[in-house]
Order: C-alpha cells, then structure tokens, then sequence
C-alpha cells in the first residue's frame, strides 16, 4: 500500500485528490496537514482522515506527498518532503517564482526522489486522443492554437498576491501552457499579454489574454480569465482550437455534459466524464513504482510558471517577452 | 422607383442581387463584371441586363451603384462612381489601404453623394439582439469579447485575389474587419492590437490559407480575443462559422453558429453544400442594410455603416496586419 499524506488543503483540488487516493486499491490517504488547523479539522472531518499537526511527523508516517497548499508554500513543503526522501505530487503552479521553481527541481534531483506537477487536464482521455491524432499525422503540421480555460473568479487566498502569486494569469496559465508543450512538443518561445482588474474589485487580474509564439514556428493564444459569471451552469473550461495544414480539432475538455434543469437545484451541468485526477494520481504511483518521470514533471512545472510570469513582465513593458532554452 | 447598378457579379454581386430582388420599390437596371457568366447569373437574378461598368455609371436612371469587386478596385470604382454622381454601397473592406479609403470620402463628400458601407454583421439578427440586450444592461458594463469568423478557404474569387495578401489584405482585412467594426459598436475606439496570422508566419504553408489571431486592448481598458479563418479543410462539412462571447460586470452572452441554428440540412450532393446548418429569417441582413441606405438616399440622412465609420474598422485591420508582420503590439494612432 501506497501511504499519501496532504500537505497543505488550501486548494480545494486537494479534495478531489483525497477522494481518488481513497479510491485506488493500491492507495491510501495518512492523513492531513495544514497551518490553518481550521482547514486541516475540516478535510479530516469530511473524509474521515487523520490531522497532524506537526507536518513533519506526516511526511514520516507517508511514502509519498501531496502538496495543496496556498501557491506560495509549496517550496517550503516540497522541499521538506524531499528532503526526508519523500515523492510529491504538486498543486500548480509549481511555486510562484522561477528561483523556487528551480530550487525544488534541484531538491528533488538530490534527493532522488519522484517530483510531480498536479496538471491533470494532461490526462484527459480527449486530450490524450488529440496527442495521438497529432502524431499519426492526420492534422499535417499544426499552425495555430486559439485556448481558453475559464473560470469563476475564486476569491480567499487566491486573490492575496503574496499567498497565490497572482490572479488570473497565474492560476490559468500553466494547465493550458503544459498540454500545448505536450501536444506540439515544443517550447513556447514569445510571450505577449495583456490583462487587467476588469471584472471584480479585487487586489488581483481577473482577466488575460496571452499570445504566444512556439519553437516550431506555429502560434497560439490563452484566455485565462476569471470570466465566468456565478450564473454560469459550470465552473469553467479548458478548451483549444488546433488548425493544422490537413484539418482542424476542437477538444472542450469537460464538456462530458448532462444539462440538468432542476427546480430543486436549479440549472446546472452534470459531468459525466472520466476523472482526470484518478489518472494523475494514479501516474503518482505508478513512476514511483516503476521508477521513471512521471508524465507532467516539475520541469513542465517550470516551463509553465515561466510562461505565466513572462504574461506579466508583457503585461507591464507592453513589450514581447522572449523566454530561451 | 430607385434604379440600381451592380458592379462585380462574384459571390458578393450574387448576395447583393439577392437582396435587392426581395425589395420593395428598387430595381436592378443593370449589372456587370469581368466575367460573362457570372453576370449573366446576376442579370437573371435581377431581371436586368447584362451591361458594363461605362453603361452603368453614365446611365441618368441609375441613382446607386453596388460596388462587389475584390477590394483592391474599390477606390477607383467608388472615385468613378461619385464623379458621375451615383450614391455608392460599396462592399467590405472600404479598401485595400488607408490612403485609398481616405481619398473615396473626400470624392463622395465633394461631389454629393452618400457612401455607405457593407459591414453587414450589424444587421444579423443575433448579433443586433446581443447589441441590444447588452445596451439593456443585461450583463452589465462589457469588459471582454471573444469573436470567431471562419471557415475553408475562400477560392471563389476572381483570379484567386483572396490569396493576395496586397489585394485582399489576408483573413485580417478581409474577414476579421466583420469582428473589428461590431466590436467598435459595442466597447468603443481601440487603443492597441497584438496578432499573429498564418499568412505572416515565415513558414507559411503555401497558398490558399490563412488564419489569424488578434488581442485588441480598447481605449476603455476592455479586452477582445478575435480568430478568423480560411483555413478549414476544404472537404469540411461546416464550410464557414461564426461564434462570440461578451463578459459584463453582470453576466454574460454567447452566440454559436455551429450549436444555436433552428435547421440543419445534410444531403448525398457532392455539390456545395451538402451539408448547412442555419437559422433562415425573414429579414435578409443584407437586404436590411441596403433597405436602410436607400431610405437614407432618399430621405438625405446619414448612411447606417459610412465611410469614416469604416475607416475606422479599416484602420483596426491595418493594424492587426502590421501587428502579424512585427510580433509586436501596434497602437491605432500608428495608423496615419
């Protein structure tokens, strides 16, 4: 049995994350920290996991860590799992600077240990189809991605700069950047981004738009905004636009949907889809197990977190930014 | 009874016959083009004769002239049409450059006749009604957009003039201006475009494609994501959608022609096309503009879509094209 111990429930993903390691016979969950005791009580309560107050003593009893904390801490947690020859699984964005970003790669290498970043739209069946139908061809040669992965605005620590990083930009760039590195394999080359408070009177960017150059000369575009209204019927999504020379593919990721009209709950949208996090969690035990890469390394976290921290040095200079590799 | 020219008989002269042919007190008198059968195809649809472009434009009946040629013939055509004082709907783009544009206002003005523009998006009715519900308040004070126009290719044109990014000025002028000119209706006067389109891209993949994307910052801070496309496999079923979303403050509205239709066809034909999805209405967009502007001819009012409003979404396309070529952020007062 494969112990995993959560650190950090700040990210409500975390939840989903409990639920699937519950789930997998091969799995189970040691239990639960947080520095905010009110959260950790919460989690331990609704799933009926152990809370440790002592984050250490966690990642003693666990072979591997799941880090959902606020943005900023997952160095901090990462690292103190590693160091004590721990896997992690870890929420994104990977940290919320390119020195921490690269600190916990460095960490992980050291200590030898398996280092996976949570971008578990990568493993969305349809995503993984569109992987295929690029490879065999079919497409020709892919010139331009047009991507979106809305959501609601998410308010708490979210929208507090020193807890998340930044607001939208931040939280909605790196799943989309990830799948398209992956899909294409390449690199993004060229940031341009314009954002800004337009929705919300928040501390932070409720709405971006980025444009993007790549490595094999095609381009694409990222609308990372918090825009979906509270009466929208879902919480968001994550879709692309790929044209090739031979054909075009739509994929809207989690519109596996059944439009329910309720009087009792109202109007929403029902999900039907396969569990993108079973499938992360579980490539979480597996590269351990197998001793390899995991699917969606922490260098993809890097890679990603650089993208998004170049849409804001854009953003500010109004100027392309070009990232090197 | 308004007497009518058409000049140009390709897809567009087709359209424009169409819709005047469902008007009430207008009449085709004549039409012409490059190509004998195509306007023999219009003069059928209008029950006009088959004349030339000379006939037209010095013909004392004729009142307005239809300008439907590739977008690089429009100056000279408008500039002959307004000598010879003829009233002018021109097709979209106003024109291939700002010089050109420029040049067709002032003749108009200095000889006395209206030009109205063909930036037909206006009247589609799903976008009029998003127009409306938004001046209503229904989603608040807009702040985002996201347009999509696109489809194949369009190979139509007359010697293949679409393809000629000095004739047609690619999916950015050509198709995108649709976008660029609703836009300017709803969030107002643009500040910056940054873009990136195929047909710029150093390792274009030969002819007959193009595809392009825009972000468009507005001078009131909103932001608007654009796509055009003739890049869709020719063999496509869908031959050409268009799609859009506005975010308010409050709310927001979304439009796609691909999931919001009320008929959808699919036929054995090989023949175009053999599959169509649409929602038919009584009101032809296109004969609802050129409705307006005959009213407007007739009673000396200001056009609906005029020259210096299209200016103004020409001028957004000019920046867009000059934004593709430099991967660099380009403010509309650059455009001069």
């Amino acid at each position: 049995m494969f112990r995993i111990g959560v650190l950090g429930i700040a990210h409500t993903h975390g939840y989903s994350y409990i639920r699937q390691i519950k789930s997998l016979s091969e799995t189970s969950v040691t239990g639960v920290f947080d520095h905010d005791s009110s959260k950790s009580a919460k989690t331990s309560t609704l799933f009926g996991i152990e809370r440790f107050d002592d984050p250490l003593e966690l990642i003693e009893n666990s072979d591997g860590i799941v880090v959902t904390s606020e943005n900023s801490f997952h160095r901090q947690y990462a690292e103190l799992a590693m160091n004590n020859g721990k896997h992690v699984l870890c929420e994104k964005p990977i940290a919320t600077t390119e020195e921490d970003a690269r600190s916990m790669l460095q960490t992980a290498r050291e200590n030898n240990v398996v280092f996976q970043m949570a971008f578990p739209v990568r493993y969305a069946p349809a995503i993984q189809q569109a992987k295929k139908e690029i490879e065999t061809g079919t497409l020709g040669r892919i010139l331009s991605v047009s991507a979106t992965n809305h959501g609601r605005m998410p308010g708490g620590w979210f929208i507090d700069q020193k807890l998340s990083g930044g607001g939208a930009v931040m939280d909605h760039t790196v799943h989309v950047v990830d799948i398209i590195r992956w899909l294409l394999d390449a690199e993004i080359e060229k940031v341009s981004a314009e954002y800004g408070r337009l929705i919300y009177d928040i501390p932070v960017e409720d709405c971006g738009l980025l444009l993007l150059g790549l490595s094999n000369d095609s381009f694409m575009s990222l609308d990372c905004s918090w825009s979906r209204p509270e009466a929208y019927p879902y919480w968001g999504d994550v879709t692309l636009n790929l044209v090739g020379t031979e054909g075009s593919l739509k994929i809207s990721a989690f519109d596996a949907k059944l439009r329910v009209f309720s009087n009792k709950r109202g109007v929403f949208w029902e999900n039907f889809g396969d569990s993108f996090d079973r499938a992360l969690v579980k490539e979480f035990v597996d590269s351990v197990v197998e001793k390899r890469d995991p699917l969606t390394s922490g260098e993809d976290g890097l890679e990603a977190l650089r993208v998004a921290l170049a849409a804001y040095k854009s953003g500010r200079t109004h100027e392309p930014i070009q990232l090197n590799h | 009874m308004t007497k009518v020219g058409i000049i140009g008989c390709g897809m567009m002269g087709k359209v424009h016959s169409i819709a005047y042919s469902g008007l009430q007190d207008v009449n085709v008198k004549a039409v012409a083009s490059l190509s004998r059968e195509r306007t023999m195809e219009c003069a059928r649809l209008t029950s006009s004769k088959a004349s030339t472009v000379e006939e037209i434009l010095t013909d004392d009946e004729i009142e307005i002239v239809s300008i439907c040629t590739p977008t690089d013939t429009h100056r000279d055509l408008v500039v002959e049409a307004a000598r010879n004082r003829k009233h002018i709907f021109c097709e979209k783009p106003i024109s291939r450059t700002l010089k050109d544009a420029l040049e067709m206002v002032e003749v108009c003005k200095q000889n006395g006749v209206l030009l109205g523009v063909d930036h037909v998006v206006r009247f589609f009715d799903s976008y009029s009604r998003a127009k409306s519900l938004m001046e209503d308040g229904a989603i608040g004070t807009v702040v985002m957009a996201r347009m999509y126009r696109g489809g194949v290719f369009p190979k139509h044109g007359w010697n293949n003039w679409f393809d000629e990014l000095a004739r047609s000025g690619g999916v950015l002028l050509d198709l995108s201006i649709h976008d660029f000119d609703f836009l300017r209706t709803v969030l107002g006067e643009v500040e910056s475009i940054t873009t990136r389109s195929v047909k710029n891209t150093p390792s274009h993949p030969g002819r007959n494609r193009d595809h392009a994307i825009a972000v468009v910052k507005f001078t009131n801070g909103s932001l608007a994501h654009v796509e055009g496309s003739w890049a869709e496999p020719e063999n496509a079923p869908s031959k050409f959608t268009t799609s859009f979303e506005f975010v308010g403050r409050d709310g927001m509205l979304t439009y796609d022609s691909d999931e919001d239709f009320t008929i959808r066809v699919q036929t054995a034909s090989k023949d175009f096309p053999s599959f169509s999805k649409s929602t038919p209405a009584a009101n032809d967009p296109y004969g609802l503009h050129i409705q307006k502007f005959i009213k407007a001819v007739r009673e000396e009012r200001k056009v609906p879509v005029d020259g210096n409003e299209a200016i103004e979404a020409l001028k957004i396309s000019l920046a867009a094209n000059r934004s593709a070529e430099s991967g660099r952020p380009v403010k509309l007062l650059e455009v001069v």
